[in-house]
């Protein structure tokens, strides 16, 4: 395991607890079973021990190797990760989804500005690719309009 | 409707239509690396709410057919391979490619998943009605202790290590439980929120894991890009000399690949390994494999395509998902209102059925479409992911607010997609999570049913015979990785 991996380990296993404690708090509003032996709460309320147990080794073991000086990521010439990128991506789609949850546009414009915006962001903001994204963005804006609301009759933000 | 007019329907228009259309969506999905079939699949379901379940099944099922086979496009020209299900063909397809022979290795890959997709067609066909006769004699205390064990095998096989595996499906088990309890009606782990009185809904936390989670994902790594080959026709059909060539390799690492499909949580993935290795240990030139070697691309396509009709038949027999990708179908079944298990075959047959035949019509459909397009599908591979991205999460939004109109699960889905990414990052094994999570409400209601059976008294999961072998089992799993370090421990210091 290298040093990223670890500290995604540390940090995941650290949230898994909060997770589990969060329901184990909750659980204390359960009361016991009316007509079965056992209420709604002892089965999750294991479940969630079993997860502390668990993302407690985890994390205790990637704290360790962290602490002892865990390797760095090999050296890939081949590939360069793009941490912002995938940070820049889910933003925008966080974006897209409150500009229709809070009215702001419908589903079409969004769309349409979401995968304008995104796809050439993603291409480096490339100009020559700036037409094909545009008529890409349009007609999927509309199309998946019209096969929602018009063919499969639901409704859309 | 039985089994050959199930067969026969498929060759009427709109079911033909929806075969056709699955398994080429599937196969195209399957060659795109980074797109997984369990994406595809995914951002159908949606879709398939707008069906009758039979024609659902029919779609998805050819979608499953297709995504397997696809992947082989990709490991062999591009050496990366389409779905995690084809890491083993990279290892000969590649290197024969290289060496000239594009179509021979591709030819070789459909050869065997067709084959591999009939075998396990067959003990499909045969095998799931018996079992379903011996599921149907199941008490609660044997279905907990069979849910039990899924989860812990699929824990102990998934990559990355046992600890990881096991947290991954309690956390899965444990995002299961928010809502109405089944059984006394409380409201329960909703943190006084009321939109999660309804509880999680299955398709927010499956598009989010697995779809918007590799998005995120493959937009860190968005410029990464294989060792490209041309594609050349030739040898793109399997000779008569390979065939019998390879007829032990084909039949031994189908058998695999069904017998594999058929454990409870496991699928491709390890079938195709599994396979790949005994083909190794069993050669007579073990030092080929890795350099192009045909019988390498054989075990390891033949096995992964037959864990496809393998894995359906603990779905359709006992209703528990034979690997991730059963997890999707199993929820577009419970979508429908059809709970999967042995009463499938008393309440819907014509499910069943389709089911059955989907998967061999598709079998077929697949190979005649890879057969004919594998070069137009090698161009698919060139796609920049740069459109793909945005384009699948479009889908994910439109497809989670349409399935019941609200805004709320489309963030339920983004949360899981995070989270998804994270466990990801951290190489916690997804496959786990969502079989926990599918998995535990039936493990906790069989498991309280027997507690009300017996007045509380939960020893009969120790005693009886059935469930006591479950979860013997499942111990001998666990303790298996500890005790092989032990011995090689052992072995080293001797």
């Amino acid at each position: 395991m290298d040093r990223n991996a670890t500290r995604w380990e540390f940090g995941t296993g650290a949230a898994a607890i909060a997770i589990a404690a969060a329901f184990l708090w909750d659980s204390r509003k359960l009361g016991p079973g009316i007509f079965e032996p056992i209420g709604p709460a002892p089965v999750p309320r294991a479940v969630a021990w079993i997860v502390i147990a668990l993302a407690g080794a985890m994390t205790l073991r990637a704290g360790w190797r962290l602490a002892q000086g865990a390797a760095p990521p090999p050296d890939d010439p081949g590939y360069v990760p793009r941490p912002w990128a995938a940070a820049a991506l889910m933003a925008g789609t966080c974006a897209y989804v409150a500009a229709m949850g809070l009215g702001v546009a419908s589903y079409a414009p969004a769309t349409i500005a979401f995968l304008a915006l995104s796809i050439w962001f993603l291409a480096d903001f490339r100009r020559a690719a700036l037409p094909a994204i545009l008529a890409i963005a349009v007609v999927l804006g509309f199309g998946l309009r019209h096969v929602f609301t018009k063919i499969l009759v639901t409704d859309l933000p | 409707m039985d089994l050959g007019s199930a067969i026969l329907s498929l060759f009427t228009p709109w079911p033909f239509f929806l075969m056709a259309l699955g398994t080429g969506l599937g196969i195209i999905v399957g060659a795109i690396p980074g797109l997984t079939g369990s994406m595809l699949i995914a951002l159908a379901l949606p879709i398939t709410f707008y069906m009758t379940p039979i024609d659902a099944m029919n779609l998805l099922v050819s979608m499953y057919t297709g995504s397997i086979t696809g992947g082989l496009i990709s490991a062999t020209l591009l050496r990366m391979p389409g779905t995690p299900a084809n890491v083993m063909t990279t290892f000969d397809g590649h290197p024969m490619a290289k060496a000239g022979m594009a179509g021979r290795a591709l030819g070789l890959g459909i050869g065997a998943s067709t084959f591999g997709a009939l075998f396990a067609w067959v003990a499909l066909a045969t095998i799931t009605e018996p079992l379903s006769r011996i599921a149907n004699r199941f008490g609660p205390f044997d279905y907990f202790a069979l849910v039990i064990m899924a989860l812990v095998l699929i824990a102990s096989v998934s990559q990355g290590s046992l600890l990881k595996g096991l947290l991954s499906g309690a956390l899965g088990a444990l995002f299961s439980f928010p809502g109405s309890d089944a059984n006394s009606g409380e409201m329960r782990f909703t943190f006084d929120w009321w939109q999660l009185q309804g509880g999680l809904d299955n398709l927010p936390v499956l598009v989010g894991v697995f779809a918007v989670g590799t998005c995120i994902a493959d937009a860190v790594s968005i410029r990464e890009r294989g060792d490209t080959i041309a594609y050349a026709r030739k040898g793109i059909l399997m000779g008569l000399g390979d065939w019998i060539a390879q007829r032990w390799n084909l039949l031994r690492s189908a058998a695999i690949g069904t017998w594999i499909g058929i454990l409870p949580g496991i699928g491709a993935n390890v079938g195709s390994v599994v396979a790949y290795t005994v083909a190794k240990n069993m050669s007579a030139e073990p030092e080929k494999f890795g350099t192009g070697h045909p019988d390498g691309i054989v075990a390891s396509e033949a096995a992964n395509n037959a864990t496809v009709g393998g894995a359906l038949i603990p779905l359709i027999a006992m209703g528990i998902p034979g690997s991730v990708i059963d997890v999707f179908l199993m929820s577009a079944l419970l979508i429908h209102g059809i709970q999967p298990g042995p009463l499938l075959f008393q309440s819907k047959p014509e499910i069943v059925n389709m089911i059955i035949a989907a998967c061999l019509v598709s079998t077929v459909a697949m190979w005649v479409m890879m057969t004919a397009s594998a070069g137009m599908l090698a161009r698919l591979m060139l796609v920049p992911k740069a459109y793909v991205l945005p384009i699948v999460l479009v889908f994910c939004v439109v497809g989670v607010f349409a399935s019941n109109s609200r805004m709320f699960e489309v963030w339920v889905m983004l949360a899981f997609g995070v989270a998804g990414f994270a466990m990801e990052r951290a190489k916690i094994p997804l496959g786990s999570f969502v079989i926990g999570f599918i998995l535990a409400p039936l493990a906790e209601s069989k498991f309280r049913s027997g507690m009300m059976m017996t007045a509380g008294d939960w020893t009969p999961v120790f005693t009886q015979p059935f469930p006591a072998a479950m979860l013997l089992t499942s111990l001998v799993l666990l303790a298996w990785p500890g005790f092989s370090a032990w011995r090689r421990r052992r072995v080293a210091t001797a």
